[in-house]
């Protein structure tokens, strides 16, 4: 299994990445040396929206940005959640129940 | 042998109480039933039948070979005071609940989640 | 001077688990005085013990075991000296393993002080002793070979935890603090009842006397499942989860960053427990299959629960529960080929990177902790429906973040990729579907980071201008990520110094188990 340490030898040299990273950083600042840097900073930086004005709303949440995902899994969320209820009681019932199977298994095998 | 039956039964008492009692002052008094069988349970094996108590300037000469073994003691004594800490801070923390939420009701404290 | 020397270093053991708690009450009584003594005591006892933990760490590397009881000199040979016949004192050892959870928990506790120095305003006569009983906690419980002593530490921890949840007051402080300690208490009920079963068949607490009298019976058994249990329940693996998102929620983040380690010190005492102490007659296959389905577990419900939570706090916790599933997973897999050939070929290397992913998810989980707490304390609110734009105001912040992201889903240069490397390689070589929920997990994870890193700091500028972040914040998160970067880009470096003499003192159960024979 000698090809699970890779990162002994060649493929896994720390120096050629740092060096890669500040060559990339260099470029990118002589760039931006020869950047266009003329435009108006308080007018020209806003995003374009077509001449509408910003709502507070258009900034979609957070929560929103998944979901498709939080659709097609419905069921297993909703069960998720009525199990995470607040109350200790059933938190300590789950305890309980992982003891008593693990007690189960290690006695008997 | 009667002494594994009561512990297991205080146990099991103090399981039932926090699984299915709502009142916190409730889960609290369950967590004290499993504490108390659990120091039980220490003191009980340190137990030689006959023993006198383990003070050597106490006991007579003859029974020194015959004493009560004193570790489990040590052991319970720590164990009685750690309880005793965190039956402390446990009522306390009650008394804040009541003071935020004004109920003591496990299943009504969940409703605050921003989930 | 000579003696203040050589006395500092024979006692090294018990001084670092004692002057935190000595800074602690020192902490409480000088701040009657004037509150701005608090913090100079507490970072002067936090770089004592680190200092200490790293002198102490040079001698287990060249010399093997340290061992201390505390009446005596500690002493590296194996014999007690003459007189002592019960092994029932109060007995210090560090081996490998242990010196490496004590450095974690020393740079991190270091690390966490230096930010709460701005970050807790006005409850500092509160704090900072509970934060040094809580670190004076969690070295015990490293530090100490003896299983009562365990306990008694685990609950120091565990009570001195759930007053620190009630630092910030808010409206559900006090259910999250109640929360915690009754499971805390419960668990530590529950490891008692093991540790007098334990003394009841053998007559002794010792843990490296314990390892060598162990016979296989029925109550044995029944010992090891009510430990196994209840030090996975305080370690935060899934069927007993659910009281880590509300305790890590809750309280000030550098806290957060050390109830972190403080699971970790919990699974380091499930891992002793596992192999050391029940290591030469253990049935390792059931144990070890037993822990990978409960990492597993983790992992996938972990990440899942992480997905929708709109709190930045229970967001990370559930992925602090996730990160514990990826150790115990490694573990696992290494305890359930111990013995065999295929142990030398891929166990060993599980064993590795799940240690090494201890070292990283310290890192990593309390550098997004306190990018968390940064976060919190420029715009008010931990909600992430009401964050937006902070990356136009706190650039650096933004850097710190990402470079947290990207190490907690394993990205290349960061220490994450490391870890997670040796577990993906060593897993598949033992059962390939565990290491494809795995690799789903790390995307998964990747997911909700970078839905994080959407909410809060990209999108248009918040209304109100954020509070710009003190000095020693961000010098704490710096030196985080800088650590990310090192422990990344060199991995070969820490495998060689830090974990393998850490996996190898846990797997010999023979050496751990001879530290004290009795004449």
């Amino acid at each position: 299994m000698s090809s699970l340490f890779i990162f002994e030898g060649t493929l896994w040299n720390p120096t050629l990445f740092i060096a890669l990273f500040a060559g990339i950083l260099t470029l990118l600042w002589m760039f931006n040396k020869l950047w266009n840097h003329s435009y108006n900073k308080g007018q020209q930086e806003e995003p374009f929206i077509s001449g509408n004005a910003e709502l507070e709303e258009m900034h979609p949440k957070a929560p929103s940005i998944y979901w498709g995902f939080f659709e097609a899994f419905k069921g297993f969320y909703s069960k998720m959640h009525e199990m995470h209820s607040n109350a200790v009681n059933d938190y300590v019932f789950w305890f309980l129940l992982t003891l008593v199977i693990i007690l189960l298994i290690g006695v008997i095998i | 042998m009667l002494v594994y039956l009561v512990i297991a039964l205080l146990l099991a008492l103090g399981f039932y109480t926090l699984l299915f009692k709502k009142n916190l002052i409730k889960m609290i008094i369950g967590i004290a039933l499993i504490e108390n069988a659990v120091n039980m349970f220490l003191i009980s094996l340190g137990y030689v039948s006959d023993g006198y108590a383990p003070i050597y300037t106490i006991a007579p000469a003859e029974t020194w070979s015959s004493m009560v073994l004193p570790t489990p003691q040590a052991l319970t004594l720590t164990a009685i005071v750690i309880g005793l800490a965190s039956t402390a801070v446990m009522l306390s923390l009650a008394v804040m609940v009541f003071k935020n939420y004004k109920t003591l009701d496990s299943s009504k404290l969940g409703g605050i989640l921003s989930e | 001077m000579n003696e203040w020397v050589s006395f500092l270093s024979v006692n090294a053991l018990w001084l670092i688990i004692v002057v935190p708690l000595m800074g602690a009450f020192l902490a409480g009584a000088a701040s009657k005085l004037n509150k701005k003594w608090c913090f100079p005591i507490a970072l002067f006892s936090v770089l004592f013990s680190f200092i200490f933990v790293m002198l102490l760490a040079q001698q287990v590397w060249a010399g093997g075991i340290v061992a201390n009881t505390v009446e005596h000199v500690s002493q590296t040979t194996l014999t007690l000296p003459s007189g002592s016949v019960l092994p029932i004192r109060i007995f210090l050892l560090a081996d490998g393993m242990s010196i490496l959870m004590a450095f974690i928990g020393s740079l991190i506790s270091v690390l966490a002080v230096i930010y709460s120095f701005q970050f807790i305003k006005s409850q500092e006569t509160f704090y900072y002793p509970l934060f040094l009983v809580m670190i004076s906690g969690m070295y015990g419980m490293v530090l100490t070979g003896d299983l009562f002593n365990l306990f008694v530490f685990l609950e120091i921890s565990s009570i001195s935890a759930t007053g620190l949840v009630m630092t910030f007051n808010r409206k559900r402080s006090p259910d999250s603090a109640f929360k915690l300690i009754t499971v805390s208490t419960i668990a530590a009920m529950m490891i008692l009842v093991a540790i007098g079963i334990l003394y009841s068949q053998y007559n002794a607490l010792n843990m490296s006397f314990l390892a060598q009298a162990i016979q296989w019976t029925l109550l044995d058994k029944i010992a090891l499942c009510l430990l196994f249990t209840g030090f996975a329940m305080k370690a935060g693996s899934v069927p007993m989860h659910f009281w880590v998102p509300d305790a890590y929620g809750d309280t000030p983040a550098s806290v957060s960053a050390f109830f972190v380690v403080l699971s970790q010190a919990s699974l380091y005492a499930l891992f002793r427990i596992c192999f050391s102490l029940f290591g030469l007659s253990i049935n390792n296959v059931t144990v070890g299959w037993i822990i990978i389905i409960l990492g597993v577990l983790s992992m996938f419900i972990g990440v899942m629960m992480a997905l929708v939570q709109k709190d930045i706090k229970r967001l990370m916790a559930f992925h602090a529960i996730s990160q514990t599933g990826y150790m115990l997973l490694g573990v696992g897999v290494g305890l359930a080929v111990l013995g065999t050939p295929a142990f030398v070929e891929f166990g060993s290397m599980a064993m590795q990177g799940s240690i090494f992913h201890m070292l990283n998810h310290s890192i990593y989980k309390g550098l997004l902790f306190l990018t968390a707490g940064a976060v919190f304390y420029a715009a008010g609110t931990r909600d992430l429906r009401e964050l937006r734009g902070l990356g136009h105001y706190m650039p650096l912040t933004t850097i710190f973040f990402m470079v947290g992201a990207f190490a907690i889903t394993g990205l290349p240069p960061f220490n994450g990729f490391a870890s997670k490397l040796l577990i993906y390689e060593s897993v598949y070589a033992f059962n390939p579907v565990l290491s494809a929920i795995a690799l789903l997990v790390s995307i998964l994870t990747l997911a909700s980071f970078m839905k994080v890193f959407y909410a809060a700091f990209l999108g248009p500028k918040p209304k109100k201008k954020p509070k710009p972040i003190p000095h020693t914040m961000l010098f704490a998160m710096l030196v985080l990520s800088l650590l990310c970067v090192v422990f990344g880009l060199f991995p070969g470096i820490i495998l060689d110094a830090l974990i393998k003499p850490a996996v190898e003192a846990l797997v010999s159960a023979v050496s751990y188990s001879g530290v004290f024979t009795f004449v």
